[in-house]
């Protein structure tokens, strides 16, 4: 999997006739199955930069290249994950897992079999018949990543997936992106507003500056896992980003 | 004290009232008292005065405002879902739509005997009149109720503009349709009976209680009225009873 960003820009018309600049310029790339979390200011762009890498959006300038073929659209080669779960409630957790393989014309027992491989993945397989209102919220994410897994994309973008969740749910939900990751070999592209839980996923960061959203500063995140929060290197690489983030340095 | 004796409460003080005042009055042409009423209730399949019986006008006037319905959920919801999804469809077909809107469906009487005569297919297309707006209304309320995020999950997934109206926006709005169809059904079920009220009618409740007013048997009218809302609640309650197996996500996913 190759991932590449080229000068992606942004601007979006205020409705007065003024166009306002979200994103400018940003180019990076993911070569491999990493962990690439996005950080940034809040309001630098960075949801809408994933959702123009989902091809969910069309940017101003430059392109999106996925294996060196440009997005243009939504393709079934991503999986996204929202913010709000977006499960579909009048369908059982295993039916909105299998949607995408039912559009794609993949028979019921074979659909059945896939969808039920990726619910145990998460751990979800005994609620497969419960609706999304049933579950509780980390849950329901945990579905939504099902559901992400199940066309077999060979990209995860997840948008602050677990920015709602309790502190403990989202400790363990973090620990199960990890193992899910190892099994599956996906390449992850992660929003987060928070330093801690891109510092725990992340292989590499990608610090947007204020806005217009521009790349600040690409870091690798070389600190053994499993990670510990307490360990001194992860805090000092914590102090490191929050002072990106924060401005300080250039 | 018990709900259920209270809900009663009303209506029985009503027809006690109602069957006081009968008795004072005696003049069954003006009030029928109740007896009268309910012994033409309580036969409804005998022949009323060579009309047809309860039960046959009851039948005739379902069938007509069932059809009616029909061809109005017919237009209106494939109508609502394409001006929901597209803005050009908005476009195209709002402004006509707002003008005929006002036009309450009793006003087309006499276009519609001028057109299709009197008959079946003229009252289809009244009734068909009433309950069009409601659901059309409605289906356009439900699409827009369709969470955008649900849209974006499934096109990620791949779906095209076909997919997403089958697998999102239809199931998601079917709620507020369903809505729309129990109170466009209620219109309709007005429409019927107005309907068969014009002159040439000669079936139906509606011309039951016509032709019953013009011999002077009140107590048949008051009959007819009680099986015309005996019907209307019975069907009322049957979309309900759907409403609750099939769309009870609606109330849970808030």
């Amino acid at each position: 999997m190759k991932l590449e960003l080229k000068g992606i820009g942004k601007e979006f018309d205020q409705g007065n006739g003024k166009q306002v600049s979200v994103l400018k310029d940003v180019s990076f790339q993911i070569d491999g199955e990493l962990i690439v979390g996005i950080l940034g200011p809040s309001g630098c762009g960075k949801t809408t930069l994933l959702r123009i890498i989902a091809g969910l959006e069309r940017p101003t300038s430059g392109e999106v290249l996925l294996d060196g073929e440009p997005i243009v659209k939504p393709s079934p080669r991503m999986g996204m994950i929202f913010q709000e779960h977006a499960l579909l409630p009048w369908l059982s957790v295993i039916e909105n897992v299998s949607l995408g393989l039912e559009m794609r014309g993949i028979p019921a027992r074979q659909r059945q079999e896939t969808a039920t491989k990726y619910l145990e993945l998460v751990g979800l397989q005994d609620c497969a018949s419960s609706r999304s209102y049933e579950l509780s919220g980390g849950m329901r994410q945990k579905a939504a990543v099902a559901r992400a897994l199940s066309l077999e994309p060979s990209l995860l973008l997840m948008d602050e997936p677990f920015s709602a969740l309790d502190p403990q749910t989202r400790a363990q939900i973090q620990a199960d992106i990890l193992r899910i990751q190892e099994k599956t070999a996906k390449a992850i592209v992660l929003v987060t507003h928070s330093v801690e839980e891109a510092l725990i996923l992340s292989d590499e960061l990608v610090i947007l500056s204020s806005r217009p959203g521009s790349v600040k500063e690409l870091i690798k995140v070389e600190i053994e896992r499993p990670r510990d929060r307490m360990n001194p290197q992860f805090l000092e690489m914590r102090e490191t980003v929050l002072a990106y983030l924060n401005g300080g340095k250039q | 004290m018990n709900r259920n004796l209270l809900k009663l409460l009303l209506p029985a003080a009503i027809i006690l009232i109602w069957e006081a005042v009968a008795l004072y009055l005696n003049n069954p042409f003006v009030l029928p008292d109740l007896r009268a009423v309910l012994s033409v209730l309580s036969s409804p399949t005998t022949d009323i005065m060579g009309s047809g019986s309860l039960l046959d006008n009851g039948k005739m006037s379902l069938f007509r405002v069932t059809l009616g319905f029909f061809i109005a959920s017919c237009l209106a919801i494939p109508l609502g879902l394409a001006m929901g999804r597209w803005e050009a469809a908005r476009d195209i077909a709002g402004g006509l739509l707002s003008a005929v809107r006002p036009i309450p469906p009793l006003a087309w009487v006499p276009l519609a005997m001028a057109w299709f005569k009197i008959g079946l297919a003229s009252m289809s297309f009244i009734i068909a009149f009433g309950a069009f707006f409601p659901v059309l209304l409605s289906t356009l309320a439900g699409v827009r109720s369709v969470k955008q995020s649900w849209l974006e999950a499934v096109s990620m997934m791949g779906a095209g503009e076909l997919n997403l109206i089958r697998k999102v926006i239809l199931p998601g709005s079917a709620p507020e349709i369903w809505t729309g169809m129990r109170v466009g059904f209620g219109i309709a079920w007005m429409c019927v009976v107005a309907a068969e009220m014009l002159p040439g009618t000669s079936s139906g409740l509606g011309y039951l209680i016509m032709y019953s007013y013009g011999w002077g048997q009140t107590q048949i009218v008051v009959a007819g009225m009680v099986a015309i809302g005996i019907i209307g609640i019975l069907i009322d309650q049957l979309f309900l009873i759907v409403e609750r197996r099939w769309f009870s996500w609606r109330a849970n996913d808030r």
